[in-house]
């Protein structure tokens, strides 16, 4: 369904990654794991077209989205969960999750969007009125989720969900995560930093070092690697 | 432009008035010479330092009255000048230092609005014309006033030129460059944005000075008008902000562009001028100078920008 | 205290105008941090549209507001398609630095064209309510001047519907809090940019037309400009509701000025409140910290 090959991106005159390739079958869980600063949110961002790539494609069911301005992306059918959130802080719960579904098609979803939403976040509904900006962390990034979901996306890319929240409220988050794939058959992509959860709900993934793909498998493989457990379990 | 070039051009201007007596002509060369100095002013600070400031009509026409009342009450011409130089930087940055902590447009905006203040303040309290007492009007010559405003002009070239090297310039460049990155190295901001903003008041206070005692008389109110804020910011992105010539290029285009005008449509001059500015910031931002630097191809010699 | 009274009102009927002068300002500058400070030319030239529209037709200047408005609305389109885009290919900083540039070269490019057009001569149109007041026992109130106030309310009213109720106006709102995550929404941020720069010339119709009733000469671009600016400072960036109320509060001032100083000072006060809040109250009176 996703299929990137071949990306560079540079920020200015510093590259930061280097020749990636990844692939995300439909209805797959894919998790990239990889250090702070491995590259993981620069190829989310490029993915969902906040950055262009220098050389590379990145196709998504045939479409080229290398090609594409974000918003062109989004009405694809492809959501971002960008990192540290970036909720609308001075607009509404409501209004927040109405600006989630400003594409056409999903516009006129948008009272069953919500309705869906309230479901899967029933919190959300008892905050309605209130400013994005004084939610708490773990409610701040529900709301986030909600608001990628209401455009219809058949792909969700989050990244790093789980920054500065309690365990609790990862926990239930990445439960809801799973809740929707299988009610939905919704395509996740996850940038984790915490990669004992990350490969829990994971079908597969793929480890970033250096702005570069230097491992992938599945989940149960890079769990039992020994590798992967040294880098990233020990400390995490 | 090689140091051949140059002492040429200095040797010239040194020699003109032997040759041509025409008041014009003088006036004209007095003229671009001052506008040099302002606009060296404003591109110690703006260009330089990177703070668009909108304010130097007001270091300018402190500069002017601190020197003409000093010149009146008596001192001579060198000793009335350093006078408006140094009643400037006092007045003006005791005023201005509030402001140096807005950043960006609300930093111009709100130099414009101090301008802005001392103009209308002069307007109210010292309203009418200042003339010059018969004494001094005896020992009045133009020649004189050239060759004074030359000197000072080639002296502040030679001055920023020494100062954009320096130490004190090289840390208002990368200030201009990211205050943010300039103040993780250690470099004390708020000091070197005073030590910029006193400069730039000093010599734009000199060219005040310059002003003073070059018109006979004049409304006390108008070294204070807003386009003593707004030329030398435009002269010197036409010229090139933040090099040595530029200022001095702009300085020549803009007299010679007026003069050109002067009798038709006054109002096609700014026009023009303002549409080779909008040109120069969106496609050009060396300015002339840079034009000029890409005709010499950066030979040893040349002035090309290393930043 | 008749005099006082009579100062107060004149006040605060400037300071609805001083409202409308901000709004197109303030709109471009809360969505894209350009600060267009040739927006006083924009409203000087509408002033001139709207005068010439009842020279040539005898359109009274209020309703020709609904002609001026989608005329300077394209004409909005223009510019940012023309000049502004251009801006687009420089850093965040940058960009907003050179905005600054260009509008105040064009600040100087249109009045001078205009005068060039139509000589700097002093235009007013007089209407057969021009002088006329409500007189309450001695304390007079302009017609023209009520209109005002009535006319700034309901423009800030209706644009605050839009901002609220309509998705392309919260749209715009979430743009000026956060362009790049808008962007991750959907929403067309370059269209986006484009339409508010063209509402915010558009918006310069209104104050035009009640200029236009006031008297007005090229040279006044710069004054209004100035006006407006000291209103969006007051206001704090990216505040519309509050332009109504820092409109006011210069008005009064203003007043305040005039009726302690002399008429002479009027200005000098109100820039002095200017810089007081620049310094000291960035956020002005109720908008958000950037």
């Amino acid at each position: 369904m996703l299929e990137l090959q071949g990306i560079n991106v540079s920020y200015g005159d510093l590259q930061a990654l280097w020749d990636m390739a990844i692939t995300v079958a439909e209805g797959e869980i894919v998790a990239l794991i990889g250090s702070n600063g491995a590259g993981k949110s620069t190829l989310l961002k490029t993915i969902a077209g906040g950055l262009k790539p220098k050389a590379g494609t990145v196709t998504f069911d045939g479409v080229r989205l290398d090609m594409l301005s974000s918003h062109e992306i989004v009405r694809a059918g492809v959501a971002l969960v960008p990192e540290g959130r970036r909720l609308f802080p001075e607009m509404t719960v409501l209004e927040n999750l109405e600006m989630g579904a400003f594409v056409e098609r999903a516009r006129k979803l948008k009272k069953e969007s919500l309705g869906r939403m309230f479901e899967l976040f029933p919190i959300l509904e008892n905050r309605l009125k209130q400013s994005a900006g004084t939610l708490s962390g773990g409610e701040q990034q529900m709301l986030a989720i909600a608001r990628a979901l209401m455009s219809r996306p058949r792909l969700i890319m989050l990244d790093e969900m789980s920054l500065g929240l309690a365990p609790i409220a990862v926990k239930s988050i990445y439960d809801t995560l799973i809740r929707i794939r299988r009610a939905t058959k919704i395509t996740i992509l996850v940038v984790e930093q915490n990669v004992r959860y990350a490969l829990k709900v994971a079908d597969r993934g793929y480890i970033i070092e250096n702005g570069r793909v230097v491992g992938h498998g599945s989940a149960t493989v890079l769990t039992n690697s020994d590798d992967v457990k040294r880098a990233y379990l020990a400390v995490g | 432009m090689g140091i051949g070039i140059s002492c040429l051009i200095t040797l010239a201007l040194l020699l003109f008035p032997l040759f041509v007596k025409e008041e014009y002509y003088l006036n004209l060369i007095f003229l671009v010479s001052l506008y040099s100095i302002l606009s060296h002013s404003w591109n110690v600070f703006g260009g330089l330092c990177g703070q668009i400031s909108l304010g130097h009509a007001a270091f300018f026409g402190v500069g002017a009255l601190s020197c003409r009342y000093a010149w009146i009450a008596g001192a001579p011409l060198p000793a009335a000048l350093l006078m408006g130089g140094i009643g400037s930087v006092l007045v003006t940055c005791l005023v201005g230092i509030p402001t140096l902590k807005l950043r960006s447009h609300y930093f111009a905006i709100g130099t414009l609005a101090m301008a802005m203040i001392a103009l209308i303040t002069v307007q109210n309290q010292l309203p009418g014309v200042n003339f010059l007492p018969p004494e001094l009007m005896a020992g009045y010559s133009v020649i004189s006033r050239y060759y004074i405003c030359v000197g000072v002009g080639l002296a502040a070239i030679l001055f920023v030129g020494a100062l954009k090297h320096s130490k004190i310039g090289l840390a208002m460049i990368s200030i201009r460059e990211d205050e943010d990155a300039a103040e993780a190295i250690g470099i004390n901001i708020f000091r070197y944005k005073v030590v910029a903003m006193a400069i730039s008041a000093f010599l734009a206070g000199l060219a005040g000075g310059l002003f003073a005692i070059y018109y006979v008389s004049f409304y006390r109110y108008i070294p204070f008008e807003l386009t003593w804020s707004f030329d030398p910011l435009l002269i010197t992105f036409i010229g090139g902000s933040g090099t040595v010539l530029g200022p001095v290029l702009g300085s020549l285009c803009y007299v010679i562009l007026r003069e050109t005008f002067a009798l038709s449509m006054g109002q096609l001059s700014v026009i023009i001028f303002g549409a080779v500015f909008i040109l120069i910031v969106l496609f050009f931002p060396k300015g002339l100078s840079g034009l000029i630097d890409k005709l010499h191809a950066g030979g040893p010699d040349s002035e090309t920008e290393k930043q | 205290m008749k005099t006082f009274l009579q100062i107060l009102s004149y006040g605060l009927m400037s300071g609805a105008l001083y409202g409308l002068i901000a709004l197109g300002l303030s709109l471009v500058f809360g969505v894209m941090s350009y600060l267009n400070v040739a927006h006083g030319a924009l409203i000087i030239l509408g002033a001139y549209l709207s005068f010439w529209l009842y020279q040539l037709w005898g359109i009274d200047p209020f309703p020709s507001i609904l002609l001026v408005f989608p005329l300077f609305f394209a004409l909005g389109l223009l510019l940012f398609k023309g000049l502004f885009a251009a801006l687009m290919k420089f850093s965040e900083g940058d960009k907003i630095k050179n905005s600054l540039l260009i509008s105040f070269g064009i600040l100087l490019i249109l009045p001078n064209t205009i005068i060039l057009s139509w000589t700097p001569d002093e235009r007013a149109v007089t209407t057969f309510y021009s002088g006329a007041v409500v007189d309450l026992l001695g304390w007079r109130l302009p017609y023209t001047g009520l209109a005002t106030v009535a006319l700034a309310v309901a423009v800030i009213a209706a644009l605050h519907v839009f901002l609220t109720r309509t998705y392309f106006g919260k749209s715009i709102r979430a743009v000026s809090q956060d362009f790049e995550a808008a962007g991750y929404m959907g929403i067309n941020v370059p269209r986006t940019y484009m339409v508010s720069f063209a509402l915010g010339v558009a918006l310069a119709s209104i104050p035009g037309a009640i200029v236009a009733l006031q008297g007005f000469n090229p040279d006044l671009a710069f004054e209004l400009t100035n006006k407006a600016l000291i209103v969006v400072i007051l206001a704090g960036v990216g505040s519309i509701n509050g332009l109504l109320g820092a409109g006011l509060l210069l008005g009064l001032v203003e007043a305040m000025g005039v009726f302690f100083l002399g008429a002479a000072y009027r200005e000098a006060v109100g820039l002095l409140l200017f810089v007081l809040f620049l310094v000291y109250r960035p956020q002005g009176l109720v908008g958000r910290k950037t």
